[in-house]
Protein backbone atom coordinates (compact mmCIF):
# COMPACT_ATOMS: atom_id res chain seq x y z
CA UNK A 1 0.00 0.00 0.00
CA UNK A 2 2.62 2.54 -1.11
CA UNK A 3 0.10 5.16 -2.17
CA UNK A 4 -2.41 4.95 0.64
CA UNK A 5 -4.33 7.83 2.14
CA UNK A 6 -3.02 8.99 5.51
CA UNK A 7 -5.28 11.02 7.77
CA UNK A 8 -8.99 11.57 7.77
CA UNK A 9 -8.87 14.82 5.76
CA UNK A 10 -6.99 13.12 2.91
CA UNK A 11 -9.58 10.36 2.83
CA UNK A 12 -12.49 12.82 3.06
CA UNK A 13 -11.11 14.98 0.25
CA UNK A 14 -10.38 11.97 -1.94
CA UNK A 15 -13.93 10.72 -1.35
CA UNK A 16 -15.29 14.18 -2.27
CA UNK A 17 -13.34 14.17 -5.56
CA UNK A 18 -14.67 10.66 -6.28
CA UNK A 19 -18.24 11.72 -5.47
CA UNK A 20 -18.16 14.98 -7.44
CA UNK A 21 -16.52 13.33 -10.43
CA UNK A 22 -14.50 14.91 -13.20
CA UNK A 23 -14.49 18.68 -13.14
CA UNK A 24 -14.49 19.01 -9.35
CA UNK A 25 -12.35 21.88 -8.11
CA UNK A 26 -11.24 23.48 -4.85
CA UNK A 27 -14.43 25.38 -4.01
CA UNK A 28 -16.86 22.52 -4.75
CA UNK A 29 -14.62 20.04 -2.94
CA UNK A 30 -14.36 22.36 0.07
CA UNK A 31 -18.16 22.84 0.16
CA UNK A 32 -18.76 19.09 -0.08
CA UNK A 33 -16.22 18.25 2.63
CA UNK A 34 -17.47 21.02 4.95
CA UNK A 35 -21.12 20.02 4.48
CA UNK A 36 -20.49 16.34 5.20
CA UNK A 37 -18.10 16.76 8.12
CA UNK A 38 -19.75 19.82 9.67
CA UNK A 39 -16.33 21.46 9.87
CA UNK A 40 -15.62 24.71 8.01
CA UNK A 41 -12.36 23.85 6.20
CA UNK A 42 -10.46 26.65 4.46
CA UNK A 43 -9.84 26.54 0.72
CA UNK A 44 -6.11 26.58 1.53
CA UNK A 45 -6.38 23.43 3.66
CA UNK A 46 -8.23 21.66 0.85
CA UNK A 47 -5.59 22.68 -1.72
CA UNK A 48 -2.73 21.54 0.53
CA UNK A 49 -4.47 18.16 0.88
CA UNK A 50 -5.16 17.95 -2.87
CA UNK A 51 -1.51 18.69 -3.55
CA UNK A 52 -0.45 15.84 -1.25
CA UNK A 53 -2.91 13.51 -2.96
CA UNK A 54 -1.56 14.54 -6.35
CA UNK A 55 2.03 13.92 -5.21
CA UNK A 56 0.90 10.42 -4.20
CA UNK A 57 -0.72 10.13 -7.67
CA UNK A 58 -4.12 9.44 -6.13
CA UNK A 59 -5.67 12.36 -8.03
CA UNK A 60 -4.71 14.12 -11.24
CA UNK A 61 -5.55 17.65 -12.30
CA UNK A 62 -5.95 19.79 -15.38
CA UNK A 63 -6.14 23.55 -15.76
CA UNK A 64 -9.32 24.97 -17.32
CA UNK A 65 -9.60 28.07 -19.47
CA UNK A 66 -9.51 31.40 -17.60
CA UNK A 67 -12.92 32.54 -16.33
CA UNK A 68 -14.21 36.09 -15.81
CA UNK A 69 -15.99 35.16 -12.53
CA UNK A 70 -12.56 34.14 -11.17
CA UNK A 71 -10.93 37.42 -12.13
CA UNK A 72 -9.48 35.83 -15.26
CA UNK A 73 -7.98 32.90 -13.38
CA UNK A 74 -8.33 29.25 -14.33
CA UNK A 75 -9.84 26.39 -12.40
CA UNK A 76 -7.72 23.41 -11.42
CA UNK A 77 -10.03 20.46 -11.95
CA UNK A 78 -9.35 17.15 -10.22
CA UNK A 79 -10.25 13.55 -10.82
CA UNK A 80 -9.43 10.32 -9.01
CA UNK A 81 -6.79 8.14 -10.70
CA UNK A 82 -6.76 4.33 -10.85
CA UNK A 83 -4.37 4.35 -7.87
CA UNK A 84 -6.84 6.61 -6.06
CA UNK A 85 -9.66 4.13 -6.72
CA UNK A 86 -7.51 1.35 -5.29
CA UNK A 87 -6.62 3.46 -2.22
CA UNK A 88 -10.34 4.14 -1.61
CA UNK A 89 -11.22 0.46 -1.88
CA UNK A 90 -8.38 -0.37 0.55
CA UNK A 91 -9.54 2.31 2.98
CA UNK A 92 -13.11 0.98 2.84
CA UNK A 93 -11.93 -2.59 3.40
CA UNK A 94 -9.73 -1.59 6.36
CA UNK A 95 -12.54 0.53 7.89
CA UNK A 96 -15.02 -2.35 7.55
CA UNK A 97 -12.49 -4.71 9.06
CA UNK A 98 -11.68 -2.57 12.11
CA UNK A 99 -15.39 -1.78 12.73
CA UNK A 100 -16.41 -5.42 12.44
CA UNK A 101 -18.08 -6.67 15.60
CA UNK A 102 -18.44 -3.21 17.14
CA UNK A 103 -21.95 -1.97 17.78
CA UNK A 104 -23.90 -5.19 17.87
CA UNK A 105 -24.31 -5.22 21.65
CA UNK A 106 -23.01 -1.90 22.94
CA UNK A 107 -23.57 1.86 22.92
CA UNK A 108 -21.69 2.32 19.60
CA UNK A 109 -24.56 0.70 17.74
CA UNK A 110 -25.71 2.84 14.78
CA UNK A 111 -28.60 5.16 15.67
CA UNK A 112 -31.97 4.02 14.23
CA UNK B 1 -17.28 42.94 -8.73
CA UNK B 2 -13.62 42.15 -7.93
CA UNK B 3 -12.39 40.95 -4.53
CA UNK B 4 -10.36 43.37 -2.37
CA UNK B 5 -7.22 43.96 -4.43
CA UNK B 6 -4.99 44.64 -1.42
CA UNK B 7 -5.80 41.24 0.11
CA UNK B 8 -5.17 39.59 -3.27
CA UNK B 9 -1.78 41.30 -3.60
CA UNK B 10 -0.84 40.26 -0.05
CA UNK B 11 -1.66 36.62 -0.89
CA UNK B 12 0.28 36.87 -4.17
CA UNK B 13 3.30 38.19 -2.27
CA UNK B 14 3.85 35.07 -0.15
CA UNK B 15 5.94 33.27 -2.75
CA UNK B 16 3.70 30.24 -3.41
CA UNK B 17 4.10 28.49 -6.77
CA UNK B 18 1.63 29.79 -9.37
CA UNK B 19 0.24 26.25 -9.87
CA UNK B 20 -0.87 26.34 -6.20
CA UNK B 21 -1.59 30.05 -5.81
CA UNK B 22 -3.59 30.86 -8.94
CA UNK B 23 -6.35 28.21 -8.58
CA UNK B 24 -6.62 29.05 -4.88
CA UNK B 25 -6.98 32.79 -5.57
CA UNK B 26 -9.41 31.96 -8.39
CA UNK B 27 -11.55 29.97 -5.96
CA UNK B 28 -11.51 32.82 -3.47
CA UNK B 29 -12.52 35.25 -6.25
CA UNK B 30 -15.34 32.94 -7.36
CA UNK B 31 -16.50 32.46 -3.75
CA UNK B 32 -16.44 36.24 -3.32
CA UNK B 33 -18.57 36.80 -6.45
CA UNK B 34 -21.12 34.19 -5.30
CA UNK B 35 -21.34 35.78 -1.85
CA UNK B 36 -21.76 39.28 -3.27
CA UNK B 37 -24.93 38.05 -5.04
CA UNK B 38 -26.18 36.05 -2.07
CA UNK B 39 -25.14 38.05 1.02
CA UNK B 40 -24.10 41.51 -0.22
CA UNK B 41 -20.76 43.24 -0.68
CA UNK B 42 -19.96 43.77 3.02
CA UNK B 43 -20.44 40.12 3.98
CA UNK B 44 -18.53 39.00 0.90
CA UNK B 45 -15.59 41.24 1.78
CA UNK B 46 -15.56 39.98 5.37
CA UNK B 47 -15.61 36.38 4.06
CA UNK B 48 -12.75 37.16 1.66
CA UNK B 49 -10.55 38.68 4.38
CA UNK B 50 -11.25 35.77 6.74
CA UNK B 51 -10.44 33.22 4.03
CA UNK B 52 -7.29 35.17 3.11
CA UNK B 53 -6.02 34.89 6.68
CA UNK B 54 -6.82 31.16 6.70
CA UNK B 55 -5.10 30.64 3.33
CA UNK B 56 -1.89 32.41 4.42
CA UNK B 57 -0.23 29.47 6.26
CA UNK B 58 -0.97 27.18 3.30
CA UNK B 59 0.54 29.62 0.78
CA UNK B 60 3.61 30.02 3.01
CA UNK B 61 3.78 26.24 3.35
CA UNK B 62 3.83 25.90 -0.42
CA UNK B 63 6.58 28.55 -0.65
CA UNK B 64 8.63 26.61 1.93
CA UNK B 65 8.08 23.27 0.14
CA UNK B 66 9.10 24.69 -3.23
CA UNK B 67 12.20 26.43 -1.86
CA UNK B 68 15.39 25.37 -3.71
CA UNK B 69 19.02 26.51 -3.44
CA UNK B 70 18.68 29.23 -6.16
CA UNK B 71 15.62 30.64 -4.36
CA UNK B 72 17.56 30.83 -1.09
CA UNK B 73 20.43 32.59 -2.89
CA UNK B 74 17.92 35.01 -4.47
CA UNK B 75 16.33 35.74 -1.08
CA UNK B 76 19.75 36.27 0.53
CA UNK B 77 20.68 38.59 -2.35
CA UNK B 78 17.52 40.65 -1.88
CA UNK B 79 18.06 40.90 1.89
CA UNK B 80 21.69 41.94 1.45
CA UNK B 81 20.89 44.45 -1.32
CA UNK B 82 18.06 46.04 0.65
CA UNK B 83 20.31 46.20 3.73
CA UNK B 84 23.09 47.96 1.80
CA UNK B 85 20.65 50.30 0.04
CA UNK B 86 18.88 51.22 3.28
CA UNK B 87 22.12 51.82 5.16
CA UNK B 88 23.40 54.00 2.32
CA UNK B 89 20.22 56.08 2.40
CA UNK B 90 20.34 56.32 6.21
CA UNK B 91 23.99 57.35 6.09
CA UNK B 92 23.22 60.07 3.53
CA UNK B 93 20.20 61.26 5.54
CA UNK B 94 22.22 61.42 8.78
CA UNK B 95 25.01 63.31 7.00
CA UNK B 96 22.50 65.76 5.56
CA UNK B 97 20.78 66.20 8.93
CA UNK B 98 24.17 66.67 10.62
CA UNK B 99 25.11 69.30 8.05
CA UNK B 100 21.80 71.08 8.50
CA UNK B 101 22.12 70.95 12.32
CA UNK B 102 25.63 72.40 12.14
CA UNK B 103 24.41 75.17 9.86
CA UNK B 104 21.72 76.00 12.43
CA UNK B 105 24.27 76.08 15.24
CA UNK B 106 23.52 72.68 16.89
CA UNK B 107 26.29 70.23 17.60
CA UNK B 108 25.65 66.83 15.99
CA UNK B 109 27.68 65.31 18.85
CA UNK B 110 24.53 65.44 20.97
CA UNK B 111 23.30 62.38 19.02
CA UNK B 112 26.18 60.32 20.36
CA UNK B 113 25.14 60.90 24.00
CA UNK B 114 24.05 57.87 26.12
CA UNK B 115 20.51 56.61 25.58
CA UNK B 116 19.11 58.20 28.70
CA UNK B 117 17.51 61.50 27.84
CA UNK B 118 13.88 61.09 26.76
CA UNK B 119 14.08 63.38 23.69
CA UNK B 120 17.12 61.48 22.44
CA UNK B 121 15.37 58.16 22.96
CA UNK B 122 12.37 59.44 21.03
CA UNK B 123 14.63 60.72 18.26
CA UNK B 124 16.48 57.41 17.96
CA UNK B 125 13.19 55.51 17.97
CA UNK B 126 11.91 57.75 15.18
CA UNK B 127 15.07 57.26 13.13
CA UNK B 128 15.05 53.51 13.83
CA UNK B 129 11.40 53.12 12.84
CA UNK B 130 11.93 55.12 9.67
CA UNK B 131 14.91 53.11 8.50
CA UNK B 132 13.39 49.73 9.32
CA UNK B 133 10.16 50.60 7.49
CA UNK B 134 12.21 51.92 4.58
CA UNK B 135 14.27 48.69 4.57
CA UNK B 136 11.14 46.56 4.34
CA UNK B 137 9.76 48.74 1.57
CA UNK B 138 13.02 48.39 -0.39
CA UNK B 139 13.16 44.60 0.14
CA UNK B 140 9.57 44.21 -1.11
CA UNK B 141 10.35 46.50 -4.03
CA UNK B 142 13.42 44.48 -5.02
CA UNK B 143 11.73 41.06 -4.77
CA UNK B 144 9.21 40.34 -7.52
CA UNK B 145 8.50 36.74 -6.44
CA UNK B 146 7.84 36.90 -2.72
CA UNK B 147 8.02 40.56 -1.65
CA UNK B 148 6.50 40.13 1.80
CA UNK B 149 8.71 37.13 2.55
CA UNK B 150 11.78 39.22 1.74
CA UNK B 151 10.61 42.04 4.01
CA UNK B 152 10.05 39.53 6.82
CA UNK B 153 13.45 37.93 6.16
CA UNK B 154 15.15 41.34 6.36
CA UNK B 155 13.37 42.05 9.65
CA UNK B 156 14.40 38.71 11.12
CA UNK B 157 18.00 39.22 9.98
CA UNK B 158 18.16 42.65 11.60
CA UNK B 159 16.45 41.46 14.72
CA UNK B 160 18.73 38.44 15.15
CA UNK B 161 21.79 40.61 14.47
CA UNK B 162 20.70 43.06 17.18
CA UNK B 163 20.19 40.22 19.65
CA UNK B 164 23.57 38.73 18.75
CA UNK B 165 25.33 42.09 19.13
CA UNK B 166 23.53 42.67 22.43
CA UNK B 167 24.63 39.24 23.63
CA UNK B 168 28.22 39.61 22.50
CA UNK B 169 28.67 43.09 23.97
CA UNK B 170 26.71 42.19 27.14
CA UNK B 171 24.34 45.08 26.58
CA UNK B 172 27.06 47.61 25.69
CA UNK B 173 25.97 49.83 28.55
CA UNK B 174 22.49 50.48 27.15
CA UNK B 175 19.37 50.10 29.25
CA UNK B 176 17.64 46.70 29.31
CA UNK B 177 14.51 48.06 27.57
CA UNK B 178 16.62 49.00 24.57
CA UNK B 179 17.65 45.38 24.00
CA UNK B 180 14.02 44.38 24.20
CA UNK B 181 12.58 47.16 22.00
CA UNK B 182 15.31 47.17 19.36
CA UNK B 183 14.81 43.54 18.12
CA UNK B 184 11.02 44.00 18.11
CA UNK B 185 11.27 47.26 16.18
CA UNK B 186 13.79 45.75 13.77
CA UNK B 187 11.47 42.79 13.09
CA UNK B 188 8.16 44.66 12.84
CA UNK B 189 9.37 47.76 10.94
CA UNK B 190 10.33 45.91 7.72
CA UNK B 191 7.00 44.04 7.71
CA UNK B 192 5.17 47.38 7.89
CA UNK B 193 7.41 48.64 5.08
CA UNK B 194 6.65 45.56 2.98
CA UNK B 195 2.92 46.00 3.51
CA UNK B 196 3.18 49.68 2.53
CA UNK B 197 4.95 48.64 -0.68
CA UNK B 198 2.18 46.13 -1.44
CA UNK B 199 -0.46 48.81 -0.88
CA UNK B 200 1.25 50.86 -3.56
CA UNK B 201 1.28 47.80 -5.86
CA UNK B 202 -2.41 47.14 -5.16
CA UNK B 203 -3.28 50.72 -6.07
CA UNK B 204 -1.49 50.55 -9.39
CA UNK B 205 -1.60 47.01 -10.77
CA UNK B 206 -0.74 43.51 -9.56
CA UNK B 207 2.26 41.25 -9.18
CA UNK B 208 1.25 38.63 -11.71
Amino acid sequence: MANSVSGSLELTVLLAVARLGEGSYGLTIRDDVSERTGHDYSVGAVYTTLQRLEEKRLVSSRISDPMPIRGGRSRREFKVTAAGDRALRDARRVAASVWAGVGANNRLAPAR
Amino acid sequence: MRPPRFAEVLLESLGAESSFREPLLGDLAEGFALRVERDGVGAARRWYYRESVRATPHLLGDWRRSLRAPDIRYLAGVVLSSYVLTMTLVFLAVELAGGAASALGFSPRVLAAPLDAAPLVALWLLIGTTYTVMGGYIAAWLDRRAPLVSAVALGLTWSCSALAIGGLTRGNGARAWYWVCAPVLLAVGPIVGGVLRLRTVARTSGLR
